[in-house]
């Protein structure tokens, strides 16, 4: 009976918190580490961090064992290695990573919020807030010490951690003190959306609906483009009984997300209360097989946190978030079942196609050729690569990327059938 | 008063051999009946079993009768149960024979049991009545007159298709065995079967419109949330969407959970629904559906708008955030300080053992909460006196209220899964004697369903409208009372009581006397006193 975590749609965010102070700051306290002279040390470290960015793991993973081997007893290269150690799940060897780097350099930032998240992604709550306030003070420090150009403090920084903070004392059922981290969050940054999201459920869960849609709005009016935002605020409005702005606002996430159960079944509710009950019953209809499309990603998420080492596993869970819509889930597993089998061309193929899923084709275009350049015999890229040529209106591209579709697969019936399509030259 | 009531030496045996069998998880109910009809609720409890070949069978059921002086004795034997053998869940006690005395289902992980109660003797009958077949995975069960003809129907929910052949190898860490989760396998949709009225049974699933639904149920209630003088079923599943059965007004029903708002939270996700209750909690006349779900799940309280649809209102209640970690299995609505509106007791225990390793914020046993009804649409959860039952950690499981003392306040079981069993005495009355009333009213169907399952109450007193509803089912496995409590606060009369029958009839009664059992016969026009307890004595201060 143990279920998806209620962090839900939120527990993304938090992972795109490790990112953010994971990566965009992956900088030394004042003691310079060994290999920070070393020219060739910064080069690999930030080639290091740009595979990070790329989701290339495996890389991340081989570039850290060069820094350690060039610069041994830096804190960057096991810090870089517990990120993607979280990542791929095995938390155990992460903390491990995260606290050798601690070792290292006791100031290294982002190490204990890192080394918090991932007790936090274990539910081992009071650790990760023993180590999200050690972050805490660290910055605080770091702000304090007036640091030398280059080694400011991200302003973003402190409100992450405040709000994460926030996040642990909720789900430790601390309310106050919760609200009290959101609060401070929002002191610091009043525009900082993952802290107004946050205590929107909070006041949503405490039962002050007016006061969490204020904050649910305030957090959609940072990011306009963040479907969650938008569902939150949509439900908030149909909660408070504002029926048509929240059907309004939910039809827009069902639409850029159909797979959404949450948007899907309250404007289900809310066209039933408006009086469009075939188009309200046809959406309630709907939910219960987004649920088990839910159940099955479920099933696939605690398969890969039994056995975070099996690249089938994650590939499987990569497909149920595709099918239900989770694209950032999808790449994220998509990416650890390619750092665990790197040669695996099938994976790339499958990562260039979800970009080009989300509607990202400069990233599928380059993901593609990327894939080309190792295989120039793989046929389904030269396919997907000749459907991004013709969807960006150059015809000359995807005919060529079609015929070598049927160079490598004569019989291929859809680069046939895509190629006599296209105006003749 | 567990011990001194002579309830100490009971156990619940789950059986659990090192096999991590999914049934040992569960636990099991328990509740009050007047097994032997002398006035005086009896406890009977589920005592679960031993696996073939591990361990020596134990009944499946124990029966302790009340001694009418705060003492129970160990009657099992006496009541022909010392040699039924099966692994049981649940219990619903009704007359179904409409014969004068309470007859028990049980629900079993193999073919059910109707145990026919012939002058306080138990025999099992669940064949011949045409209710133990098929054998499977049943739980929650509700009696309820589905069509008005009198006699008591049956719904049985049932949970998945595990038996040890079909169990499943789950693991949370990838080498040691686990038990499985209701994720990892099928629902078994639950069945409703028509009574005949000759003491057998026919299944009427799909001709009645139970077909098609998930399972995975491990609770059931009876309400009538449309006031169509007609009981509706609301369904509690484990992982898949809640049911809610409207009932045509023939004794056929409509599916209609998800469009009523009752299925999904409200976010549109299935819960683990454990234990359901019903009831009217102010004076709107609408009632509000209690579901008891999973940590990190809080309680939903579906409260009826009107136009066929609920709202959970658990977090604008003040429910919602304190039972957001806790396991709520057994939960009731009952008017815990008789202040005249009802309250919400909520029985709480994880199923993992080591969850605690797992999740900082979780522990397996987990203190009961009582949240209390401020008259306002909220609740605040009762400051616990240090010491008291609710700082107890349990493991629990069932619970059940009934006025085993008869002094008018309602006391209260809990089960543990593989633990022993808590009887706590309601100190409200004795303490605050004279500063709040009570009015407790029996009905007595005539000349059929003697329980009067369906029939609606309603009392005004001091210018406060209460209902009550007459009804097995409801909280986890258990069975409560059926006995109707008022709490009436300062008030010491009720201006007016109606009693809505279910076969459409109405009696009025005006200045009914407070701090008074009385006994309604269906016909008789008059309420009658019931008798008054032959004998008490002191018992051990617990609850308030």
């Amino acid at each position: 009976m143990v279920r998806m975590q209620r962090i839900g749609g939120w527990c993304l965010l938090g992972a795109l918190c490790i990112g953010m102070l994971g990566v965009l700051g992956c900088r030394n306290g004042p003691a310079r580490p060994p290999g920070a002279d070393d020219p060739q040390v910064a080069e690999l470290v930030q080639r290091m961090q740009a595979a990070y960015d790329q989701g290339d793991w495996g890389t991340v993973l081989a570039l850290a064992d060069s820094v350690e081997a060039r610069a041994p007893g830096g804190p960057d290269a096991p810090f870089m290695r517990g990120l993607v150690l979280t990542r791929l799940k095995r938390y155990d060897a992460a903390r491990a990573a995260y606290e050798q780097a601690l070792e290292r350099d006791p100031s290294y930032r982002k190490a204990w919020y890192n080394l918090g998240h991932n007790a936090f992604l274990q539910r081992q709550y009071r650790q990760a807030l023993v180590a999200y306030r050690n972050e805490r003070a660290l910055i605080e420090r770091a702000a304090r010490a007036r640091p030398a150009p280059g080694e400011e403090v991200d302003p973003q920084a402190l409100p992450a951690v405040l709000a994460q903070i926030g996040r642990t004392y909720a789900l430790l059922g601390v309310q106050d003190s919760a609200r009290m981290a959101y609060e401070d969050a929002l002191a610091l940054d009043s525009t900082y959306a993952v802290a107004h999201a946050w205590l929107a459920e909070l006041l949503e869960d405490q039962g002050h609906l007016e006061q969490a849609l204020h904050h649910a709005q305030r957090a959609l009016e940072a990011h306009p483009e963040e479907v969650e935002y938008a569902y939150r605020v949509g439900f908030l409005l149909f909660q408070a009984g504002r029926v048509q702005e929240a059907a309004l606002l939910l039809s827009a996430v069902v639409q850029r997300w159909p797979g959404h159960e949450g948007a899907t079944y309250n404007l289900g509710r809310a066209l039933m209360a408006l009086g469009r009950e075939q188009e309200g019953q046809a959406l309630l209809d709907r939910v219960e097989t987004i649920q088990r499309l839910q159940e099955q990603a479920l099933m696939a998420q605690r398969a890969v946190e039994v056995h975070p080492d099996d690249p089938e596993r994650w590939l499987e869970l990569a497909r149920m978030m595709l099918r239900s819509g989770y694209y950032d889930r999808a790449e994220e597993a998509f990416t650890a079942a390619l750092a665990l089998k790197p040669d695996d061309l099938a994976l790339h193929n499958d990562l260039a196609n979800l970009a080009l899923v989300r509607g990202d084709t400069a990233l599928a275009l380059q993901r593609f050729q990327t894939l080309l350049r190792r295989d120039s015999t793989f046929a389904d890229a030269w396919l997907n690569l000749g459907i991004i040529y013709a969807m960006t209106g150059q015809p000359r591209q995807a005919r060529r990327a079609w015929e070598h579709v049927l160079k490598y697969r004569p019989d291929d019936p859809d680069a046939a059938a895509y190629l006599a399509r296209l105006p003749q030259p | 008063m567990t011990a001194e009531a002579g309830l100490a030496d009971f156990r619940h045996e789950t059986g659990a051999f090192g096999r991590k069998w999914m049934p040992e998880t569960l636990g099991a109910g328990g509740g009050f009946v007047d097994v032997d009809g002398d006035g005086w609720l009896d406890v009977l409890l589920v005592a679960g079993a031993t696996w073939p070949g591990h361990g020596a069978p134990v009944p499946a059921l124990e029966l302790y009768r009340n001694d009418g002086d705060g003492t129970f004795t160990r009657a099992t034997e006496q009541a022909g149960l010392d040699r039924l053998a099966a692994y049981g869940f649940g219990i619903a006690a009704a007359d179904y024979d409409n014969d004068g005395d309470q007859d028990v289902f049980l629900t079993t992980l193999g073919e059910n049991r109707l145990l026919r109660n012939d002058g306080g003797v138990f025999t099992d009958v669940g064949r011949e009545a045409g209710l133990a077949d098929p054998a499977e995975w049943s739980t929650a069960a509700l009696f309820f007159d589905a069509d008005h003809d009198g006699w008591p129907d049956l719904y049985v929910g049932n949970y998945v298709p595990w038996t040890p052949e079909t169990d499943k190898w789950c693991t949370s860490d990838g080498t040691t065995k686990d038990y499985c989760t209701p994720h990892q396998y099928e629902g078994t949709p639950g069945r409703f079967y028509r009574n005949n009225g000759d003491g057998t049974f026919t299944e009427r699933t799909r001709e009645a419109g139970f077909g098609g639904s998930p399972g995975k149920t491990l609770g059931v209630a009876a309400l009538d949330y449309d006031g169509n003088g007609w009981t509706d079923v609301f369904v509690a599943n484990d992982t898949e969407r809640n049911l809610l059965y409207r009932n045509n007004g023939d004794g056929t029903f409509r599916e209609v959970g998800v469009a009523a708002g009752v299925a999904f939270n409200e976010n549109g996700r299935a819960r683990a629904g454990m234990g359901v209750d019903a009831a009217v909690l102010d004076e709107s006349g609408r009632p509000a559906i209690a579901v008891g779900n999973f940590s990190e799940e809080m309680v939903g309280l579906f409260r009826y708008m009107g136009h066929g649809l609920f709202r959970d209102q658990a977090p604008a209640a003040r429910i919602g955030m304190p039972s957001f970690l806790s396991l709520t299995f057994g939960l009731f609505f009952f008017d815990a300080d008789l202040d005249a509106d009802l309250d919400l007791l909520l029985t709480n225990g994880h199923i993992i053992e080591h969850v605690e390793r797992m999740q900082a914020s979780i522990t397996y046993r987990q203190p009961p909460q009582l949240f209390l009804n401020q008259g306002d649409g909220t609740f605040d959860l009762a400051a616990n006196i240090e010491g008291g039952v609710f700082e107890r950690k349990l493991v629990g499981r069932g619970a059940a209220y009934g006025d085993i003392d008869r002094d008018g306040d309602l006391d209260v079981l809990i089960t543990e899964n593989g633990g022993p069993v808590h009887l706590w005495r309601n100190e409200v009355l004795p303490r605050r004697q004279g500063d709040v009333h009570v009015l407790r009213v029996h009905l007595e169907g005539a000349p059929r369903n003697r329980d009067a399952l369906g029939a609606r109450l309603v009392a005004v007193a001091g210018g406060r409208r209460q209902e009550w509803f007459v009804r097995t089912g409801s909280s986890y496995l258990s069975q409560s009372e059926k006995t109707a409590t008022f709490g009436l606060g300062a008030a010491t009369r009720v201006d007016t009581l109606r009693v809505y029958w279910p076969d459409g009839r109405m009696e009025v009664f005006e200045n009914v006397l407070a701090d008074q059992e009385w006994r309604l016969v269906q016909g008789r026009g008059r309420l009658e006193p019931m008798p008054r307890p032959r004998s008490t004595r002191p018992m051990a201060a617990t609850m308030e």
